[in-house]
């Protein structure tokens, strides 16, 4: 049961990636795509999907998605460009100070969609790199992050700077309430 | 409108020579790398670019290929500098 | 009157998008090592990708053509912006385990300091250039030798 219903749902994901790449309703382009998609899905769904099968189906969830990559996100990647911008301008690379950091991360983002998003927001904005994901031992999670200048050594002051107004958006999206092992 | 996107389209070629140029002479394999994934992406604007000029949109579809071979071959040659494939 | 406008506009946010093409060209060929190179190439793929589909996909809306054509330029900007931090981050963890050095050394290394041994690997493809060169000190000798002529 478990397997059909992760079936079901990457067939749908994958059949609607083909109607937005192919843009036709012709019945002949459907039943190719339905045929596609039906094997795509058979092979894939055991990699996409690991917990509860129709956590992505949440309108409300899509919609503060939608609201995140538009607004949030987007602002924290143009500030980052513009700093980025003025290193590589200014050209006075040897007064940087890389570095490896530490940073924690909210405990209430548990699921693989929540940290998997936290991790490639802070790969998106130019200047800060996720090298690994690990969790301490209260099971909070921990990003390793590169950074090209360490302006703040201190651990959680890092990571109020480097990620802090992202993750709080998207513990809305991901979040749930710490202690209840929800949807799994 | 035309002649915009055709602009547009030599400036990031240009860009690419200078990539070519970080890759042939980069000192590790690791900034070679570096340079083509960018490459991929700076080419795949390009063929964007390039189709909205000539008004032949399936460069757009040759744009989303490159766009995917990149991403394939900078994570198993990355994987492949790990010692792990 | 409108065309004039969404004429300027397109022509803005291309320039935004060559710039900062720009910045990520100028970083990889000039920034001192390769950490520095893969930070500033993020801007290639952020910014400069994002400005120049939603400047195809303006055209594309004021000239008539297809929502086909709409559609797939922003499958072509979310795809960019989704696999690019997963190959990213690859590239870095790579560099960094096969023991790529930093111009100046980390001022803080957390990943060395809590992995201790673990953090780098010995196990690597990355073969110094003189691996390869089989026409340096060989074939001079040779030369010299005479047995080639």
């Amino acid at each position: 049961m478990k397997k059909i219903s992760a079936w079901l749902s990457t067939f749908i994901l994958c059949f609607l990636f083909w109607e937005l790449l192919v843009w036709s309703a012709n019945p002949r382009e459907l039943l190719l795509g339905a045929l596609v998609s039906a094997g795509a899905a058979a092979l894939s769904s055991r990699f996409l999907i690991h917990e509860s099968a129709w956590y992505l189906y949440n309108p409300v969830r899509l919609l503060l998605l939608l609201i995140y990559c538009l607004f949030v996100f987007m602002r924290e990647l143009i500030a980052a460009n513009n700093q980025m911008a003025k290193i590589v301008l200014s050209g006075h690379y040897d007064r940087l100070s890389p570095g490896v950091i530490r940073v924690p991360g909210d405990g209430r983002i548990r699921s693989e969609y929540g940290l998997a998003m936290v991790a490639n927001s802070i790969t998106l904005t130019p200047g800060t790199i996720t090298m690994d994901v690990a969790e301490d031992d209260q099971g909070n999670p921990v990003y390793y992050v590169q950074w090209i200048d360490v302006a703040e050594t201190d651990r959680g002051k890092a990571g109020e700077i480097i990620k802090g107004r992202m993750e709080r958006a998207i513990a809305r999206i991901w979040g749930e309430k710490p202690g209840k092992e929800a949807d799994r | 409108m035309n002649t915009l996107f055709l602009i547009g389209a030599i400036c990031y070629v240009v860009l690419a020579l200078g990539l070519i140029y970080r890759i042939a002479r980069g000192p590790s394999a690791a900034d070679r790398l570096v340079a083509a994934d960018s490459l991929d992406l700076i080419t795949s604007t390009a063929l964007v670019l390039y189709a909205l000029s000539c008004g032949r949109m399936i460069y757009l579809d040759i744009a989303l290929v490159v766009a995917i071979l990149g991403f394939i071959s900078t994570v198993f040659i990355s994987r492949y500098l790990e010692g792990r494939v | 009157m409108m065309s004039t406008v969404m004429t300027a506009i397109i022509a803005v946010l291309l320039i935004i998008g060559a710039f900062f093409a720009l910045i990520g060209t100028m970083g990889i060929l000039r920034m001192p090592d390769v950490f520095g190179r893969m930070q500033a190439s993020t801007c290639i793929a952020t910014l400069s990708t994002i400005c120049v589909n939603l400047a195809g996909i303006l055209y594309v809306i004021t000239a008539g053509l297809s929502a086909g054509t709409a559609v797939k330029l922003v499958i072509l900007a979310v795809f960019v912006l989704v696999t690019n931090p997963i190959s990213n981050h690859a590239l870095c963890k790579a560099a960094y385990r096969i023991g790529c050095k930093p111009a100046e050394p980390f001022c803080v290394d957390d990943l060395a300091a809590d992995f201790g041994e673990e953090a780098h690997t010995h196990n690597t493809a990355d073969l110094p250039d003189s691996a390869f060169d089989v026409s340096g000190a060989d074939a001079s000798q040779q030369a010299e030798e005479g047995e080639l002529q």
